[in-house]
């Protein structure tokens, strides 16, 4: 009589990333850069999101404990058969929101985005899809670069 | 005489045929005694007698028996009975371990043993760590309300036995805090305990239920019932949604069992 049946299992995302995804200048078509390197500012180690490698879609995670996250991208440029590689650094300002999932996936941090900039080497623009940032996916931040 | 001849073979053929269908038809003898009307007996009212008076005995049999029945199945008062009672179930499970749970006090009015209106006041409380290890759910003491109405399928028997069905509305206004939550950022090798406290939150359902109840002793009575629920107005705010709701339970889960005690006035 003392015992029940219960579903403890987490299906959801247990932590929020903001999801960034690249576009050709101007248009809606999605682009898979190549030799794409993306890794935060400060953090501990210099480690890498990603280094080298062809990416359409990358989770950003932002840090709970301040309301601005820098990321440094570098990106390959090909033009008369001659890479170059450019490096911009993506400034994300946002409100971290304490937030309560439920008893299976716990308790994280959803982010509120409030500004994002980003440097001009290559990236042309960079927009703001979805103002919040929950463990549901979906792109959170859309980046612009030229067609070549 | 040719024409007296064909006359008589005429009359002839004539009575052999009256013969054989006479012989294909069946005719039932009618008994005499069936054409009488039998009396009424004796307790039929008199606009059924006078039915039968009339001739009207389709009638007046249908009102016979309607009458017999009245006589068989006791009709209940409007007000056949009223029930205190007190819900335990959830004490026993949290003396068992369980993390959370409500008790309520509430009454029946018995309406011609049929129809059972219900109201029912209570609390409830949740304590438990999060799945995760990561944080503890402390849901606080608050109150919960149900009315509803039930109707009984033993309405024939004794009030004593009740098997019903029934329709309930619940509201709760309530408080929760989520504490000692351990947020972990491997990539930016951040660490933190955070807590979200004052959360307030109210929550609207119904339910469908069904249940049983037995007379134990004198006016004493036991019944247990399960409870299917769901949510009207779903609680919910900019830090996350409750997971415990006093009177509903856990938000996840639609199936839920009580137990209670009843005193029968």
């Amino acid at each position: 009589m003392c015992c029940g049946c219960s579903d403890d299992v987490c299906y959801d995302n247990t932590s929020a990333l903001a999801l960034l995804r690249f576009y050709t200048s101007g248009t809606t078509t999605q682009v898979s850069p190549v030799a794409t390197s993306i890794g935060g500012i400060g953090v501990p180690g210099d480690t890498l999101l990603l280094d080298s490698v062809t990416a359409g879609d990358v989770y950003l995670p932002l840090r709970p404990n301040v309301t601005t996250s820098q990321f440094k991208i570098r990106l390959c440029r090909i033009a008369d058969n001659d890479t170059t590689f450019v490096t911009d650094t993506l400034t994300v300002g946002y409100t971290p929101l304490p937030y309560f999932v439920s008893h299976e996936c716990g308790a994280m941090y959803h982010f509120r985005l409030n500004d994002v900039d980003v440097t001009r080497h290559l990236i042309d623009s960079v927009a703001i899809a979805a103002a919040v940032v929950t463990n549901v996916p979906q792109v959170s931040l859309r980046i612009y670069i030229p067609t070549d | 005489m040719m024409r007296h001849l064909f006359i008589a073979m005429a009359l002839a053929m004539t009575s052999l045929i009256v013969v054989a269908q006479d012989r294909g038809r069946v005719i039932t003898p009618v008994k005499p005694e069936t054409n009488v009307v039998k009396p009424p007996g004796k307790g039929i009212d008199e606009k059924t007698i006078q039915q039968y008076i009339s001739g009207d005995t389709v009638s007046a049999a249908r009102e016979a028996r309607k009458d017999s029945l009245r006589r068989v199945y006791t009709h209940y008062p409007r007000l056949t009975g009223i029930d205190l009672y007190a819900t335990w179930l959830d004490l026993l499970l949290m003396a068992c371990g369980q993390d959370y749970g409500s008790v309520g006090v509430g009454v029946n009015i018995n309406m011609w043993n049929r129809l059972l209106p219900t109201a029912e006041l209570g609390f409830g409380r949740a304590r438990s760590t999060l799945d995760d290890g990561k944080g503890t759910y402390r849901g606080k003491f608050s109150p919960y309300f149900k009315v509803g109405a039930q109707y009984n399928f033993l309405f024939k028997q004794k009030p004593d036995y009740r098997l019903g069905v029934g329709v309930i509305m619940g509201y709760s206004t309530f408080g929760y805090d989520v504490t000692d939550i351990d947020i972990n950022d491997n990539y930016w090798q951040y660490h933190e305990t955070l807590d979200i406290t004052g959360e307030r939150a109210s929550a609207l359902w119904a339910e469908l239920t069904a249940g049983i109840k037995v007379k134990i002793a004198g006016h004493v009575s036991l019944g247990w019932s399960a409870h299917y629920h769901f949510m009207l107005h779903s609680p919910r705010s900019d830090r996350g949604k409750p997971w415990y709701i006093p009177g509903y339970g856990t938000r996840s889960s639609n199936l839920t069992a009580t137990a209670a005690v009843y005193y029968t006035f």
